[in-house]
């Protein structure tokens, strides 16, 4: 490599994405790159020429390390999506131009879809206008809902938090429940895919009996179902634990979190409230069974939780950002790095390379068949697909008792 | 060391902590090197006792890896309950039901492991036992997460919940700075009457972490007005605003903060009253007069039952006040608590000693005036340093295959 790299993060952060900056960061600099630039708040940072030469911040093999394991996007995101080339050409001028004064040779983005968008625009215009940078994305995104690639970095982490956090919860609820009825509803992120939501399938092992019921948004929710099925199992249980995507709706495609604000739920400022779907259901119950009910909310730390991080997550999310700097190194443009699953057990996973250009917007659902019949757990095929991701810790550097992260 | 004759019975009560399990493995080990005959444990606590329902702990902790999964599980192992005994004069058949099971089982000395609820509950028994000639002796192990038993320096279970709670508070505080706009988080810690868990937010100031903006503990009355203007201030200077707020905050009128929306119809869609959270409350407050965004999150039940990232020193005191319990109940001690004593702050040295339990008030112990600043929204220096040992290096769970391993129950009898 003879010139100079770019990478930047955009899009919701994952417990991994600084593992693929120091993947971009590292294979570029042994590969020979002359600086490795980082843009701060994605494209939309860049476009006010905010960057930061990387090596200022990441000095030593132990910042490498650090960075690993530091949560949120390192280098700051953005939400920014570029207009279409015949749009409005000035902005891509103005990137280009930046570009070229920073002598960029290899321009890495990490994110999910809408970068993806962002990468396939740049490459176009370099080849519509002649210049020679080579543009290849990095997947992540906690919820796995990107087609094309087997999983998502920053999912299998996410898994790993949900998986060990429900446990957590499940056995919290045993040691209280003496001739008491307890139900908890825990509520998980991912509005429209069940992958995060079907994670907490994992707490089910030979220590832990799982989580009762699993609610995807993929289908239809039926409350007064759900209300029969909860009443059923207390009559041989004194605990329930109910895990619930955050955007389950019922059939006539409302979220079960507007519910709550179809009657006189008003506050002090007149205004309407919305409770989450979690506090939603646990009132009802409570309202129906009259037992003790909680409701949990895995909340932020699903994609901030890097003192959970799972190893094989952290090394992958290393690995696709390395690949995507030899792939421009190579030639490759208009490409984002996707995982390839070789083999399920063993766990075998490489990396390939994909063109944006056939990527379609479309979210990736939990497929009907790895969800039951009944529509209240996940199968045996989801569970053997999420556990390799889950594997291996990678703890935190800890200093003073807290984890350590690497700052700017 | 003289070889005891009795059994030892064993018993978790009140909220769980991430190393109540610590303090049982303490007593179990203890007892058994010691030389007792069986250790029983009660299923929850004093209720289930009154039931026979008893454990011998010998079938559930069959070796020494046990021991080591044991320390490792979160949440009572035994179960546990709330559950307060009469007073001695009002209802002696209950007593005289308790001591009849214990005789049954051939008991000499009964530990009890719990909050102020059951240092009251070994004050009873000691008594009972003591005016009734019987030579069960009973000695109390404290945990709590929201170390307000007054007497001990500390409470075990207090320090893991500082470092989950301090880690993820640095944590969420990293994930705001992602986006280049202003927004507030303000994140809801546990602790209605005491700002102890609050207050370990601070704790995320370090280096790399320049911690929560403000901190606001249930013993300083909460001004809402005061509080949105200090938001606006601080917002001139940052983006990301994080506010740390004990679920217990009350404005000067003695009202929780949760209440005040009580002024309307806050009703349900069952027609219950209902309560947001503190958290919830003011995060909407500030979305709807500043506009900006808002994130409210509740630390909720992980706060005593993260056994993930408990605090190393938390687990081994948890299992030393266990292992003194029983040294002093088998030296002759009852009608006590063991109580963990400072000897210095720096560095850190800490050791077990005994307290009278008729001595203990039942009075919640709060943060000193003195370890709050002057304007209420933050803990001082001295706070910092009282915590800061607690949380001090990590006992790794037992990862299989990708999750940590509890001990778990089962039927064994």
């Amino acid at each position: 490599m003879r010139g100079n790299v770019i990478v930047g993060q955009s899009g919701g952060p994952t417990a991994v994405i600084n593992s693929s900056l120091a993947g971009v960061y590292k294979t570029a600099m042994d590969r020979g790159a002359g600086k490795v630039y980082g843009m701060l708040f994605g494209i939309q940072g860049l476009l006010d020429e905010q960057y930061v030469d990387l090596s200022d911040y990441v000095k030593n093999d132990l910042d490498i390390e650090i960075l690993k394991r530091t949560p949120s996007a390192f280098l700051g995101t953005c939400r920014f999506k570029l207009p279409a080339i015949h749009e409005n050409q000035d902005i891509y001028v103005k990137i280009f131009e930046i570009l070229n004064h920073l002598d960029i040779e290899c321009f890495i983005y990490i994110g999910g879809n809408d970068s993806m968008d962002t990468i396939k625009k740049l490459s176009d215009y370099a080849i519509l206008t002649g210049q020679t940078q080579k543009f290849v994305g990095v997947p992540k995104t906690i919820d796995n809902d990107l087609a094309l690639t087997d999983h998502t970095p920053g999912y299998g982490s996410a898994a790993k938090y949900i998986a060990t956090s429900t446990k957590e919860v499940i056995r919290d609820g045993l040691g209280f429940s003496y001739k008491k009825k307890l139900v908890t509803i825990i509520e998980i992120m991912g509005r429209n895919a069940g992958w995060l939501t079907g994670a907490s399938a994992l707490a089910k092992g030979e220590d832990c009996a799982g989580p009762d019921l699993i609610y995807l948004p993929e289908l239809a929710f039926d409350v007064d179902d759900f209300v029969v099925r909860v009443k059923r199992l207390l009559e041989k249980q004194d605990t329930v634990v109910v895990a619930i995507s955050e955007g389950i709706k019922t059939a006539d495609g409302k979220y079960v979190s507007e519910r709550s604000g179809n009657v006189d739920y008003v506050d002090a400022f007149g205004h309407k409230q919305l409770t989450g779907s979690a506090t939603y259901l646990a009132n009802l119950i409570s309202a129906e069974v009259g037992c003790k009910t909680r409701a949990v909310e895995f909340s932020t730390l699903q994609r901030s939780a890097s003192h959970l991080a799972s190893r094989v997550d952290i090394n992958e999310a290393y690995m696709v950002g390395g690949a995507a700097v030899k792939a421009a190194d190579e030639g490759d443009s208009g490409k984002m790095v996707v995982i390839d699953r070789v083999s399920d057990d063993p766990y075998q996973c490489a990396t390939g390379i994909y063109d944006v250009h056939k990527i379609a917007n479309g979210e990736k659902l939990v497929p009907r068949s790895w969800i039951n019949e009944d529509g209240t757990y996940v199968t045996e095929e989801f569970v053997d697909y999420v556990r390799p991701l889950i594997q291996g810790d990678y703890p935190s550097v800890m200093v003073g008792g807290i984890p350590r992260h690497l700052y700017r | 060391m003289n070889k005891v004759m009795g059994n030892v019975i064993v018993g978790q009560s009140g909220g769980p902590t991430a190393v109540i399990n610590s303090s049982l493995v303490g007593v179990y080990k203890t007892a058994r090197d010691r030389g007792s005959k069986k250790v029983y444990g009660m299923l929850h606590g004093i209720q289930g006792l009154l039931e026979e329902r008893v454990v011998d702990l010998s079938k559930h902790i069959t070796n020494d890896l046990d021991i080591e999964l044991l320390k490792r599980t979160p949440s009572a192992y035994l179960g546990s309950c709330r559950f307060k005994l009469p007073e001695i004069k009002e209802d002696t058949l209950i007593y005289d039901k308790i001591f009849g099971i214990l005789d049954k089982l051939e008991i000499e000395y009964f530990f009890y492991i719990g909050g102020n609820d059951s240092m009251d509950t070994i004050k009873k028994l000691s008594d009972y036992a003591i005016l009734n000639g019987s030579k069960i002796r009973f000695m109390g192990v404290p945990k709590t997460i929201d170390n307000d038993l007054a007497a001990t320096d500390h409470t075990p279970g207090y320090g893991s919940a500082a470092k989950y709670i301090g880690s993820i508070t640095k944590e969420v505080i990293r994930d705001g700075l992602v986006y280049d706009q202003q927004n507030v988080t303000l994140l809801e810690i546990m602790g209605r009457n005491a700002g102890w868990l609050t207050g370990a937010a601070a704790l995320a100031k370090c280096e790399d972490c320049c911690g929560p903006d403000m901190i606001f503990m249930p013993e300083i009355p909460f001004d809402v007005d005061e509080f949105m203007k200090k938001v606006a201030e601080l917002h001139k200077t940052k983006k990301s605003v994080v506010v740390a707020i004990s679920e217990g905050v009350k404005v000067a009128d003695g009202r929780y903060v949760c209440e005040l929306t009580d002024n309307v119809d806050y009703v349900d869609a069952f027609g219950h009253k209902q309560l947001t959270g503190t958290a919830r409350y003011l995060s909407e407050k500030i979305s709807r007069e500043v506009g900006c965004k808002t994130r409210a999150i509740e630390f909720n039940s992980l706060q005593r039952c993260a056994s993930h990232i408990v605090s190393r020193v938390d687990i081994t005191e948890a299992y030393q006040v266990g292992g003194a319990a029983v040294k002093a109940a088998f030296e002759g001690e009852t009608g006590k608590m063991i109580i963990l004593k400072r000897l210095f702050d720096d560095p850190y040295v800490c050791i077990t000693d005994i307290y009278d339990v008729h001595k203990v008030a039942n009075v919640e112990k709060k943060v000193p005036r003195e370890w709050i600043n002057e304007s209420g929204d933050y803990v001082t220096e001295e706070f910092i340093n009282y915590v800061k040992p607690l949380i001090q290096a990590e006992l790794t769970p037992m990862m299989t295959d990708g999750l940590p391993r509890h001990l778990y129950y089962t039927d064994k009898e």
